[in-house]
């Protein structure tokens, strides 16, 4: 019962504290939206990907006529003597590369082209009118003719001049590119393979025949060029949102603050003379650290539960299984609770509130770094990686994205069991800590000093 | 009287340090002895070179035709183990217009060579040994004795004065081992160094038996064009030509990493024809960047698997002639077109 007397007055002064109030409960809803919100960009899906067209320009460094005689010279020269190559109609590197790739129904969606001269592309790259400049380098035709029509390979550098400030749509077109670039890079690996095949079995002329059904294929590889800039979803999962990542992040971030409230109220006990009261009343230590463990537990719960549907409403954030949801809750809560009493534990030892303020001005803030409250921790240096296990707001965080994205309680019981070990281990280290001599003899005996926090 | 002694101290110090003025030419010697010492690693270039020529009185047939030979462009990749006696080198290089790619596998005695366009192998032991069969001929790797290039390192270490070599600011480069941390050291040399240093270096090729041997039995033997020229006469044809050319400029650039190795080399040369008129050649823009990595770290080879039908043997050599019937193009022929 004293113990029950205990937590109802601890929860009326939290509850009363509208500082406190603000920190715990209105501060992550307010984080939650404008971040949600914010960085909606970063995780959307492809399905829900409907940016504006990046315009880019393309600059032609190559003479088409010129290439087209240069590459019929080599022909006529006595390097070649066979005559069975595809024409200009049946295959063009310029068709290729303007109608059936930067004019495809898949790149059509995502980039919108303009050809123009070299000075005039820089000019509207340095104006902001275009994201990149694409360089088509001279002797683009002939070489790409030499790839696809001779057995010989010569090196194609297309450039790509991307604007700084616009690096997102710099990286959409470099992709895109790369995706050319590899459907070319197959064709004419398919390409030297049959000549290679040809020649070694002396039927060297005869595998000219069939260029020109490689070349048809072209289209085909052309077509099949897929644009994907989504992330790899597991099926059966759903796809993480802006909202529901940082309705988790800054809940387990902000429950951490109940622990550092917490970690004040031993000391603020002592402090405020009601401590060795309830020591002359006849409440032992254990039942006090057991009253501020549940306090503390409780407030967790309470931000948890306002969170979850603060989110669920207003952010139309799913939360996945409730069951699942409940589990982790409890043991995050339980987690909290134990780090909350055993700060308060050695804030009452070291009579002074250096260690709640360290713990809430600098290790809240670490542990929200390095478990990724503030930014998924896959952007964050290897190095930081590795320590996200030392963040009990990561542990519960990673728990409760799993439950979003769609597992089950079996997929996150040792998320669990490592919350529930973490809250017996600090708890356990308050009790040492407060059971060290000195403590109660205080209260009980000692001439009662007042002293000024 | 403590203030006294370290006032002393410092003074000697200082004069110390005013006496100890660096020297950029030790520096950069040392770096590149030790690069040499260098037993295994990966190496990687790219080269290119320009030519201007003069076409006045040319048709606009046979100024088409020299446009092909203007650029000049090629690159390479080589992974090597000297005291296990491996090695993979592939090249890539882009003449007259038409690029080409042929890897060599050295695996101890055995050398293999992934041969352009037929995508096949060639035992080079076996095709040297069928054609020198009366000979004791010993297949080693080098194609240039060790003994040469330590020759031609000594000459290019004693070209340069203390005033030619400068030390630039440390810069940090991307190397495939990651960030590396520099010290730069540019090298200009005039035409006349230049100029000695090229003699100094044909003189040391012309008296290396192992590419004389190289060039009889591989080069020589296989196009016609270079048949009636000896080793020698081909050394002194190009030492009779040289003050034909002037070096405009030269630029050498080397970047040595924290354990004194040159990790990036870069060669700029610039030449132009004295007399111009009376040359096909006018200019000539040489270009060379050299990367070392990985030195002295365990490499690991991928040697292909050698067989039947992926190599070349004895008896498709000697094929070869129905063989060329059948390839769309005729190595000997490009080197009679551009002669």
């Amino acid at each position: 019962m004293k113990i029950i007397s205990v937590i109802i007055k601890d929860l009326k002064i939290i509850l009363s504290d509208k500082k406190a109030l603000a920190i715990i409960i209105l501060m992550p809803m307010i984080l939650t939206t404008i971040l949600s919100f914010a960085l909606k960009g970063s995780f959307m899906s492809s399905d829900e990907f409907n940016i504006e067209a990046v315009n880019i320009a393309v600059v032609k460094l190559y003479d088409e006529n010129e290439d087209s005689q240069m590459f019929d010279n080599i022909l006529n020269s006595s390097f070649f003597s066979y005559e069975n190559l595809p024409t200009d109609d049946e295959f063009n590197p310029e068709t290729i590369f303007f109608e059936d790739f930067l004019n495809s129904k898949e790149v059509k969606k995502i980039i919108t082209y303009s050809i123009e001269k070299e000075s005039e592309a820089l000019k509207l790259l340095d104006n902001g009118e275009v994201s990149a400049v694409v360089l088509l380098p001279n002797k683009f035709i002939y070489d790409m003719n030499i790839n696809f029509l001779t057995p010989f390979r010569n090196k194609v550098d297309i450039k790509i001049l991307t604007h700084p400030d616009r690096s997102i749509n710099g990286q959409i077109v470099k992709s895109v590119f790369e995706s050319y670039s590899n459907a070319m890079s197959s064709s004419i690996i398919g390409k030297n393979i049959l000549i290679e095949t040809a020649l070694s079995n002396d039927i060297g002329n005869e595998s000219f025949d069939n260029i020109s059904d490689i070349m048809e294929d072209m289209n085909n590889v052309m077509k099949s060029i897929n644009i994907n800039i989504d992330n790899v979803v597991v099926e059966g999962r759903k796809h993480i949102t802006s909202a529901e990542y940082y309705a988790v992040a800054m809940m387990t971030m902000f429950i951490l603050f109940a622990a550092g409230q917490g970690g004040r109220m031993l000391l603020e006990e002592k402090d405020n003379q009601t401590y060795q009261r309830m020591i002359i009343a006849g409440t032992s230590k254990l039942g006090l650290l057991s009253g501020k463990l549940i306090t503390i537990f409780l407030i967790a719960i309470f931000q948890i539960t306002v969170m979850i549907t603060f989110s669920h409403f207003a952010l139309k954030v799913q939360w996945g299984e409730s069951s699942a949801i409940m589990l982790i809750s409890l043991s995050a809560a339980f987690a909290v609770a134990g780090l909350g009493s055993f700060i308060g534990a050695a804030t009452y030892k070291a009579g002074n509130y250096k260690m709640a303020n360290i713990f809430e001005n600098i290790i809240i803030q670490g542990m929200a770094l390095l478990g990724g409250s503030f930014f998924p921790i896959d952007v964050m240096p290897e190095f930081m990686q590795k320590f996200s296990f030392l963040s009990l707001n990561g542990i519960a965080l990673k728990a409760y994205l799993k439950v979003v994205t769609g597992y089950g309680i079996s997929d996150v019981i040792n998320y669990i069991f490592v919350l529930v070990i973490t809250g017996i281990l600090f708890s356990t280290l308050a009790v040492l800590v407060l059971r060290e001599k000195g403590g109660n003899t205080d209260a009980q005996y000692n001439k009662i000093e007042n002293i000024k926090a | 009287m403590k203030k006294l002694y370290i006032l002393i101290l410092s003074l000697l110090l200082t004069l110390s340090f005013v006496g100890c003025n660096t020297d950029s030419l030790s520096e950069y010697k040392k770096a590149v002895e030790k690069t040499e010492e260098v037993t295994k690693g990966q190496s990687s270039g790219e080269f290119n070179v320009l030519m201007e020529f003069n076409t006045h009185g040319m048709s606009s047939e046979e100024i088409r035709k020299l446009n092909y030979f203007k650029e000049t462009k090629g690159s390479f990749n080589i992974s090597f183990d000297d005291e296990a006696e491996k090695a993979i080198f592939k090249y890539y290089l882009n003449f007259g217009g038409l690029g080409f790619d042929f890897d060599m596998y050295i695996n101890g005695d055995e050398i293999f060579m992934k041969l352009p366009i037929l995508g096949k192998y060639m035992n080079i032991n076996e095709v040297q040994n069928s054609t020198n069969s009366e000979q004791d001929i010993d297949v080693e790797q080098e194609l240039i004795s060790s003994e040469s290039i330590e020759n031609i390192t000594e000459k290019w270490l004693g070209l340069m004065k203390k005033d030619d070599v400068f030390k630039g600011k440390d810069i940090i480069i991307t190397t495939p081992d990651g960030e590396v941390k520099t010290k730069e050291y540019n090298i200009k040399l005039n035409d006349e160094q230049i100029k000695t240093l090229v003699v100094d270096v044909l003189d040391i090729l012309s008296k290396d038996i192992k590419l004389k041997q190289f060039y009889e039995e591989s080069i020589k033997n296989n196009a016609e064009v270079l048949d009636e020229k000896t080793y020698e006469e081909i050394f002194s044809s190009i030492k009779e030509n040289i003050n034909k050319f002037k070096v405009d400029s030269f630029n050498y650039t080397a970047f040595v990493d924290i354990d004194g190795y040159i990790i990036n080399e870069i060669f700029e040369m610039n030449l132009s024809v004295v007399n111009p008129e009376n040359e096909g050649l006018v200019s000539a823009d040489y270009k060379l960047e050299l990367n070392n990595w990985d030195l002295n770290k365990e490499q690991n080879f991928n040697f292909p698997i050698f067989n039947d039908d992926n190599t070349l043997n004895i008896n498709d050599m000697e094929d070869m002639d129905d063989m060329e019937s059948n390839m769309p193009f005729i190595i000997e022929d490009m080197f009679k077109n551009n002669n």
